[in-house]
């Protein structure tokens, strides 16, 4: 099994209109495989189904080898989930929400739970109900990796989290990430905090993934060129070009993927001359695969 | 697994259970105390009569005790959206099945404070030889009362959403419809009460909440 | 050491770490022997993905310039002083090259460039 996720045709709808939309993912072992996408583009959507909490829409859904939902239970036990919100007893204090979470999990580590409990600086007393934000997305977190998961899926696990709690939490994930070498699935719109941490990307954009590739190439692939003289008509170049945009006197602004730089060679023929190529980081590319993409969108609708 | 999920349960319940087990608990007590001085010990008529407050009274808070649970019980998860219970290894079946359990092992405190309260209670009073499985008797209705009562209130609120509409849409059409039926059609009354008494007389399923609560065996 | 790693540069992170490391080692900061952070410990500290340490790592073992043991670590490399010098000579080749490069994206042309390097240098000394 070389992907712990596979989701194949994926279509589901939440009332009326589709969710997602012929959803294809793979998300290969041990990869830390970022899930971007502006709000309400079905990530979080994703996540539940892939965990079996919806009822199955039309498609295939294998994670760690199970067909979800139907063995979604066995999957389950192998998983570690950080929701958005906090999603635990109020009533319960730390420890007894450690001990209840530990019963249903064989593979549970109760020192690392107690090593992380330390480091988090969370008390056993401590009643879940009245746990800042911070200390409840590091409660999520230990319980999360204590079940010493092969898969963990994180859903905005730093969102509105203070600096340095994102700092131990991100940094108790990558520990046992190096550890473990576990797959991680995670979903952010932290786009700087996604581009240190892994390692593939699926871009997500009204329902659709339009774009999964290794966070290398999106990044380095995709540029910005500054052009003069270009022709109206495109002829076909060895990149693709996303979109060409009008800039200052009479020069061309082209956003291209696929580049290398050897195609700087390309430009020698031909009347268009290539005056910069600047690079994208990886919000700025996210961006413009974005706008590309509900421009084809546009275009073929 | 089962025992975190009782143990969960015991937490969020722990105040309804207290209040209902030193309910049930004082109530043959208070009913005792507040007859006595009005009747004469010796009368079995008289007996039978308290027995009788004793018996409604155990019901009521036995059937209470049943739907706090079974809807409290479905509160703690409803009020995180379902999303931690979703997130364990755990088939719908077990997780349902747990539940049940935690909440049928609870409701058997409330049926301790009956016991004890029935047994101090006719400890009083100079009970014949025939009534001295008096208490237990009476613990034994109230734990299947609260179970029972439990049930409903848990299918209501565990079935998956539009069924459990349908179900209960079709249950209300239904005795609406009997109802009608007695007033309107002649002969009908006859039919439908004999079935009707079947049904909440002993050996019928019913038959725990209307059949004679004061005293079994008389 | 590790405090400025970039992750929006276009320099891949690997590449930044892989430098911090030749800089030390250049500058004698880090001496043979001296042993470099776990994977899982720099991971942690810098909040990047392990694989781009060991990506880093690798590529240095490549180069000479540490031995990644197994089990124990990975240390800085024996580097005799030529060695060292060797190392000295190789960063500041790769500094031209990256020089280079971004003034091809700029078409400016290499004569310009090194009136420009000369011009430079001369205010310095």
């Amino acid at each position: 099994m070389t992907h712990a996720i596979s989701i194949d045709d994926l279509s589901y709808r939440a009332g009326r209109h589709f969710a997602i939309r012929d959803l294809r993912m793979r998300v290969p072992n041990g990869s830390v495989y970022g899930f971007l996408g502006p709000n309400g583009s079905g990530k979080t959507t994703t996540l539940r189904l892939l965990l079996g909490m919806l009822p199955p829409g039309d498609g295939t859904i294998t994670v760690l080898g199970h067909d979800v939902p139907r063995g979604a239970h066995h999957a389950l036990a192998r998983i570690g989930y950080v929701p958005e919100r906090l999603h635990l007893y109020p009533m319960l204090t730390v420890a007894e929400t450690m001990r209840h979470h530990a019963s249903f999990y064989p593979t549970w580590s109760a020192t690392e739970a107690e090593r992380l409990r330390r480091t988090f600086d969370l008390r056993d007393e401590q009643r879940v109900g009245r746990l800042s934000k911070g200390e409840a997305g590091k409660l999520m977190m230990l319980l999360a990796l204590a079940v010493r998961p092969e898969l963990l899926v994180l859903d905005e696990p730093t969102d509105g989290l203070d600096p340095v709690v994102r700092r131990d939490v991100l940094a108790a994930l990558l520990d046992y990430v190096s550890a473990y070498g576990a797959t991680v699935l995670v979903s952010s719109h932290l786009v700087h905090e996604q581009e240190r941490i892994c390692d593939w990307i699926g871009v997500m954009d009204g329902g659709r993934l339009v774009a999964e590739m290794p966070m290398h190439a999106f990044r380095s692939g995709i540029k910005r060129l500054r052009i003069a003289g270009a022709p109206p008509q495109a002829t076909p170049a060895p990149f693709g070009i996303l979109a060409r945009r009008a800039g200052p006197g009479r020069e061309e602004e082209w956003v291209v993927r696929d580049w290398r730089d050897d195609m700087m060679s390309w430009f020698a023929s031909g009347d268009a001359s290539l005056r910069e190529v600047v690079d994208l980081d990886l919000e700025e590319s996210f961006v413009e695969t974005l706008r590309a993409a509900r421009d084809a969108g546009g275009r073929a609708a | 697994m089962f025992g975190q999920t009782l143990y969960v349960q015991w937490k969020w319940n722990r105040d309804f259970l207290a209040f209902y087990t030193f309910v049930a608990f004082t109530a043959p007590l208070i009913i005792l105390w507040v007859a006595l001085p009005h009747l004469g010990l010796s009368s079995a008529r008289e007996l039978v009569r308290i027995g009788g407050v004793v018996g409604i009274a155990i019901a009521v808070i036995s059937v209470c005790a049943g739907m706090t649970v079974a809807w409290q019980g479905y509160g703690v998860d409803e009020r995180v959206g379902h999303m931690y219970a979703l997130s364990l290894p755990l088939t719908r079946t077990q997780a349902l099945g747990m539940r049940a359990a935690a909440a049928l092992a609870l409701l058997s405190v409330p049926a301790m404070g009956v016991w004890v309260g029935s047994v101090l209670a006719a400890g009083q009073v100079a009970l014949p030889a025939s009534l001295h499985s008096y208490a237990g008797s009476l613990a034994g209705r109230a734990l299947l009362a609260a179970w029972l009562a439990h049930a409903c209130i848990f299918a209501l609120r565990y079935s998956a959403g539009r069924r459990a509409k349908v179900v209960l849409f079709a249950l209300a059409i239904g005795v609406g419809s009997l109802g009608f039926a007695t007033e309107a059609v002649p002969g009908a009354r006859s039919t439908i009460v004999r079935a009707a008494e079947f049904l909440i007389s002993n050996p019928g399923p019913f038959g725990v909440f209307f059949g004679r609560w004061t005293l079994i065996d008389v | 050491m590790f405090n400025h790693i970039d992750p929006r540069s276009p320099t891949p992170i690997y590449a930044q770490i892989a430098a911090r490391v030749r800089i030390a080692v250049a500058s004698g900061e880090l001496a043979t022997g001296d042993p470099l952070p776990s994977v899982r410990a720099l991971a942690g500290t810098l909040r990047v993905n392990p694989a781009t340490v060991v990506q880093a790592y690798r590529e240095l073992e490549r180069d000479g310039v540490v031995d990644m043991r197994q089990g124990s670590g990975t240390f800085i490399a024996t580097l005799s002083p030529e060695a060292r010098g060797h190392t000295r000579e190789q960063e500041a080749r790769r500094l031209v090259r990256e020089l280079l490069e971004q003034a091809a994206r700029l078409a400016i042309c290499p004569l310009d460039l090194r009136k420009a390097i000369d011009a430079e240098l001369g205010i310095r000394s």
